[in-house]
């Protein structure tokens, strides 16, 4: 036996996690088929207009993204406070609030991460010229992990409700309207040859400040409802 | 060593149990009985740091344990009246999570070993444990006791669903561990189980009846 570093006790605990989720397969990847699904949806719906389907595509894009997120975060730690492991992440040598960032870090690799790699493919049957889409995946690769940091907070404040998907999204939602306004914004501005740098500036700043305050969150949350 | 001072808990509005005062010395047994619902688990819980007593402090070493948790937490193994283990990993995963997560890593013969020591061998080891007993689970959650090296252990009702020869290799763990001083807390509401902690374990008693 030896002693190991806190690096590599939130390695283990990430690679837990994913494993997890790989294992779980039909449950985390449902929120996946769901933002295909609802994306394909659209298009079909709405007809071949191509001005309007340009027009709201980043809209579609990011809500469906957000409703994505939302779908997957409720079992972030309800299933570790259904059979034990919180209390053992509690009483780690590791601060609660690392084994936090290192959860849903790993939160948004499975989710986050996989939306952001299909989205271009999706905003292929809105038309978007292949800059907004460049612009699109950049806002999403720094605006999601905004919303897995944020959502965090809902999913520790609902641990162990019965019901708590949508009391989560009553909680989060209003905090990730200004990722959703941010993101939409920096494609419009790349579809009208505007400058759109500011508002990812925006997003990685919001990205920032929610990962350094998240945790610190869901750990008060998480020892409150341990005790 | 572990004292408590004064320290009582409240669930609601309703009073548990008030001004507890006990002193646990190196190589002694704290054996907390009472019937259901009497506080036992949460008098486990407040000495583990998990929950806060609502007057008193629990102290380690003279000092309370709050102020260098992560020192007192390096120190502890507590195992729940509930196995923590995922239903979706096996025993050796499940461990090598578990073991990483209190900072040792452990190498994966001396966790078979661990684990046959506690008589539990060839597939069982490898199934997901949501196939295992409840018994089966209870078993690779109580392998960290020989895997870990830990001087306090807190063990929620630890003869929970063990058959008899569990418990054998259970008491012959604590006497292990009592002989080198080290210190052990535990429940169970079971009197007759509580005669079963090996007889030799009883001048290292002390009892607390809720």
């Amino acid at each position: 036996m030896t002693s190991i570093s806190t690096a590599r006790i939130l390695l283990s605990i990430f690679k837990r996690d994913i494993t997890l989720a790989i294992r779980r397969g039909s449950d985390t990847f449902g929120a996946i088929f769901f933002f295909v699904l609802v994306v394909s949806l659209f298009p079909l719906a709405l007809g071949s207009d191509i001005k309007l389907l340009q027009q709201i595509a980043p809209g579609i894009i990011w809500v469906c993204a957000l409703l994505a997120v939302m779908l997957s975060l409720s079992r972030l730690f309800n299933d570790d406070f259904q059979d034990g492991v919180l209390e053992q992440l509690a009483l780690s040598v590791c601060p609660l609030e690392m084994i936090i960032f290192a959860k849903v870090i790993a939160h948004w690799c499975y989710t986050g991460l996989i939306l952001l790699l299909i989205s271009p493919i999706l905003a292929l049957q809105f038309n978007l010229s292949s800059d907004s889409i460049q612009v699109l995946f950049i806002a999403l690769l720094l605006g999601t992990p905004s919303l897995s940091f944020i959502g965090s907070i809902g999913a520790a404040l609902t641990v162990g409700l019965k019901s708590s998907g949508a009391l989560i999204s009553l909680l989060i939602l209003p905090l990730l309207i200004p990722v959703l306004i941010l993101g939409t914004l920096a494609i419009d501005a790349a579809d009208t040859d505007m400058q759109y740098s500011v508002y990812l500036y925006l997003l990685i700043a919001y990205s920032v400040l929610s990962s350094f305050f998240a945790p610190l969150a869901c750990a008060s949350a998480l020892r409150i409802v341990l005790d | 060593m572990l004292n408590t001072l004064e320290i009582s808990c409240q669930r609601g509005r309703h009073l548990l149990w008030s001004d507890v005062n006990l002193t646990l010395d190196p190589g002694q047994l704290l054996f907390v009985s009472g019937a259901n619902g009497s506080g036992k688990s949460s008098l486990l819980r407040i000495l583990a740091g998990l929950s806060s007593a609502n007057t008193g402090a629990v102290l380690w070493c003279g000092e309370k344990i709050t102020i260098d948790a992560q020192m007192y937490r390096s120190q502890l193994l507590y195992i729940g009246h509930q196995p923590p283990l995922k239903p979706e990993l096996n025993a050796i995963e499940n461990l090598t999570f578990l073991t990483q997560l209190h900072g040792q890593s452990v190498a994966q013969d001396q966790m078979i070993a661990a684990l046959q020591s506690w008589e539990l061998q060839g597939k069982t080891i490898f199934l997901p444990t949501k196939h295992l007993s409840q018994g089966q689970k209870q078993r690779v959650a109580l392998t960290q006791l020989s895997l870990l090296e830990k001087r306090l252990w807190i063990l929620d009702e630890p003869f929970n669903s063990l058959d008899a020869s569990g418990s054998n290799i259970l008491s012959k763990q604590l006497e292990l561990h009592l002989e080198q001083n080290h210190f052990v807390a535990l429940t169970s509401h079971l009197h007759e189980k509580a005669a079963h902690i090996a007889p030799s374990l009883q001048h290292r008693e002390i009892r607390i009846e809720f």
